[in-house]
């Protein structure tokens, strides 16, 4: 896990599987001057474990948002929408689906699962420096958590 | 022609002449008796009354007289009543001899008298009517032989040789011969040679001649029809039979033999039509008996019958009755059938049909399995196919950006063209996923008005790049049938490549509108960019062909061939017509309904 330091003290989980794909997402943040934290989950699992906590522990903060990779090895990331939206601590967790299918019904399950936002990678880098410097703007500055 | 009644009664008239009226000898035998018995007694009367001797004399002198006047009456009286009879029987003999010659005259036979020598010694006037020659053509049989139809030679010999023979009072030879008529026709006569016992035994031979081609000719029509009738009846694919009124088969053909299995002599007499019925449709067949009686006919009966070797064939029945003064049914006609091979092929057809649904719903299947392979193939390279080329395009950027220093402006020119390739691999597989989003996408049928939906985009371009100068002319009332969504996607195609390929004329034009050609309403895009050639036509809609260069206008090959999918998914056609330099016009046509 790789841990950045912010001082509004919000940080972002980001649910992801491929390595190239966690580092050109950090580097888009990093472009977009967002210095907010920013966790990893490299699969479904983990990503529950890390919002829900494990048996006996106390339970981890929340961050901001989460980013979800939909495709993802063991827990898919519908999978891993349902059980946030299930469970009674996250289930107003705002949920942003970062993946690079535009699948139609990818985008609707996404929404009916309630997710809070689907967003489609772009190919060119500089498209996706652009959509991240819009993302993190929205979540982590405008956006009222209802935790 | 007098019947022989009449004739006969003539006989007997002649008799009574003969034997109970006055003739010579009766007349001289009542002479006779009416002599002796007054020689008798007159003398014997005139002693008794008178005893002088001298007046006695006187008398028998006066006596003498009176008798000779009193027969001498008595012979008046019977001869004049003889001559009376007589007169009247001779003009009753002619009358009969005038009839009879008229008769003979005017008949429809021609008679020769055949005399002695065998010449004809009388021949009547018939023969001008009956064979169109002149009666002096012909003066013995032998005349005969030229005009007789020589298949006939053999019939009139026989005539020939009784004629010539001296045997007389010989049976009536009669032959049926064709002979030429005077006009050059052949025609039917019957030839008839006759020796007549006559009156006192004269005996005199007859030829006759009658004309019989017309009842011989129809004969002869009637035993052609006869033939070919009898010929229909046995040699019809159809079985053809009667049934007489306790429904016992009383003729029967060959084809409904064949059809039984069974012969002639098995069926003829002793098999009823309920004895060929199978058992389970007997009930049916005493139903369509009531039927027959009460109606006359039965049409398009289906019975299963038992042929004799025990296999059963499917026959169809019509009938027809006939009854007689008191409607009891005399027999009946039928025909019959064999429908076996037909009913076969139609249990075959509903088998063929069943089996095709199965088949069908096989396909269907397989179909289905299909798509949805086309459809995760599809998911996946939405998803995996991407992601890679984030990673290609996104650390070529980094690269360009932190190490820009370490690289050559030739690195940097690679890592560039780096980058565009991935940015045109992701477009090519946002396109391919789009043109399959296509085939796979299911279709609702609306109301769209293309025109509307033709503003809206060339707004949105006219927006993105307002320097362009392109002048628009969109027909009101574009309305077409078919799925709202891709319908939007064809005129987003369409228009993009308008926009794109009139990028360097100064004053470039778009046209949306309706031309109507071969019957159908077609729906155009017009534009007065750079065209293509049109030898080039069949590649416009083939996917990944283009006609231009990427670096004149860049492009991924699919807009069109998404297009001609489009409107082959809703049944419609397009095509395009385009000259270099002077624009092109894409037409295309949606059909009003599904097809």
């Amino acid at each position: 896990m790789s841990i950045k330091t912010d001082i509004t003290d919000r940080h972002i989980l980001l649910v992801e599987d491929n390595p190239d794909d966690v580092d050109l997402t950090i580097m888009a943040l990093e472009k977009s001057s967002i210095m907010n934290e920013v966790k990893i989950a490299r699969d479904g699992e983990a990503a529950l474990r890390v919002l829900l906590g494990s048996e006996g522990e106390e339970p981890p903060k929340l961050p901001a948002v989460v980013l979800l990779d939909l495709n993802m090895p063991k827990i898919s990331g519908m999978e891993v929408l349902k059980e946030i939206r299930r469970n009674e601590r996250t289930r107003r967790l705002p949920v942003v689906i970062l993946t690079s299918s535009g699948e139609e019904r990818d985008i609707m399950q996404g929404y009916d699962l309630g997710a809070n936002s689907y967003i489609r990678k772009p190919v060119d880098f500089d498209n996706f420096v652009h959509a991240m410097k819009q993302l993190g703007l929205y979540w982590l500055t405008l956006n009222e958590l209802g935790v | 022609m007098e019947t022989p009644d009449q004739c006969i009664s003539f006989m007997w008239e002649l008799n009574k002449y003969r034997l109970t009226q006055l003739n010579p000898w009766n007349i001289v035998l009542i002479y006779l008796v009416l002599g002796f018995l007054w020689i008798l007694f007159s003398d014997r009367l005139l002693e008794q009354l008178i005893d002088n001797s001298a007046t006695l004399t006187q008398f028998q002198t006066y006596k003498g007289w009176f008798y000779v006047l009193v027969t001498g009456l008595l012979l008046l009286l019977l001869l004049l009543r003889y001559s009376a009879r007589i007169t009247r029987m001779r003009g009753d003999f002619v009358d009969r001899f005038e009839l009879y010659r008229s008769l003979l005259e005017q008949g429809n036979q021609v008679v020769f008298q055949v005399d002695d020598n065998q010449h004809f010694s009388y021949t009547n006037a018939a023969v001008k009517d009956i064979l169109g020659y002149d009666e002096k053509e012909f003066r013995t049989l032998h005349d005969f032989e030229a005009i007789i139809h020589q298949n006939d030679l053999e019939n009139f010999h026989a005539i020939r040789k009784v004629c010539d023979s001296d045997i007389r009072d010989h049976e009536s030879v009669r032959h049926q011969v064709r002979m030429r008529h005077d006009d050059g026709d052949w025609r039917w006569y019957r030839m008839i040679l006759t020796d007549k016992r006559g009156f006192e035994h004269i005996q005199s031979r007859l030829l006759l001649i009658r004309d019989i081609h017309e009842e011989t000719t129809l004969y002869e029509r009637l035993r052609e029809s006869k033939i070919r009738f009898e010929h229909l009846f046995q040699e019809a694919p159809v079985g053809y039979h009667s049934l007489d009124g306790d429904f016992t088969i009383i003729d029967i053909n060959k084809s409904e033999l064949n059809l039984l299995g069974y012969s002639r002599q098995e069926v003829i007499g002793k098999k009823t039509w309920a004895d060929l019925i199978a058992p389970e449709d007997l009930p049916t067949f005493e139903q369509h008996k009531k039927d027959l009686l009460e109606k006359g006919y039965v049409e398009n009966l289906q019975y299963s019958i038992v042929r004799k070797d025990g296999t059963r064939r499917s026959v169809i029945l019509n009938g027809r009755a006939f009854f007689d003064e008191q409607d009891r049914l005399l027999y009946t006609l039928g025909n019959v059938v064999d429908m076996t091979d037909q009913v076969r092929a139609e249990e075959e057809i509903r088998r063929l049909n069943v089996s095709l649904e199965e088949k069908v719903k096989e396909r269907t299947r397989e179909l289905e399995m299909a798509n949805r392979e086309l459809e995760s193939f599809a998911y996946s390279v939405s998803h995996d196919l991407r992601a890679p080329l984030r990673g290609i395009d996104g650390f070529s950027r980094v690269l360009v950006e932190q190490y820009a220093d370490k690289l050559h402006q030739q690195g940097l020119d690679y890592l560039d063209r780096i980058r565009k390739a991935s940015q045109r691999m992701g477009m090519l597989i946002d396109d391919l996923l789009m043109l399959s989003r296509i085939t796979r996408q299911d279709l609702n049928r609306e109301q769209v008005d293309l025109g509307i939906i033709s503003t809206e985009i060339l707004e949105a371009h006219q927006e993105k790049e307002p320097k362009r100068n392109v002048g628009f002319d969109i027909a009101g009332e574009l309305t077409a049938t078919g799925d709202p969504s891709l319908l939007r996607i064809l005129m987003q195609n369409l228009l993009d490549n308008a926009w794109k390929y009139s990028s360097n004329r100064a004053q470039a034009y778009i046209e949306v509108g309706r031309a109507d050609m071969d019957g159908r309403r077609y729906v155009f895009v017009r534009d007065n960019g750079v065209g293509f050639n049109m030898k080039y036509h069949d590649k416009l809609f083939v996917p990944f062909q283009r006609l231009h260069t990427q670096d004149d206008f860049p492009g991924t090959g699919i807009g069109l061939a998404t297009v001609q999918r489009i409107i082959s998914r809703h049944g419609g056609s397009i095509h395009a017509e385009s000259k270099e330099n002077e624009g092109s016009v894409f037409y295309f046509f949606l059909p009003d309904k599904s097809v």
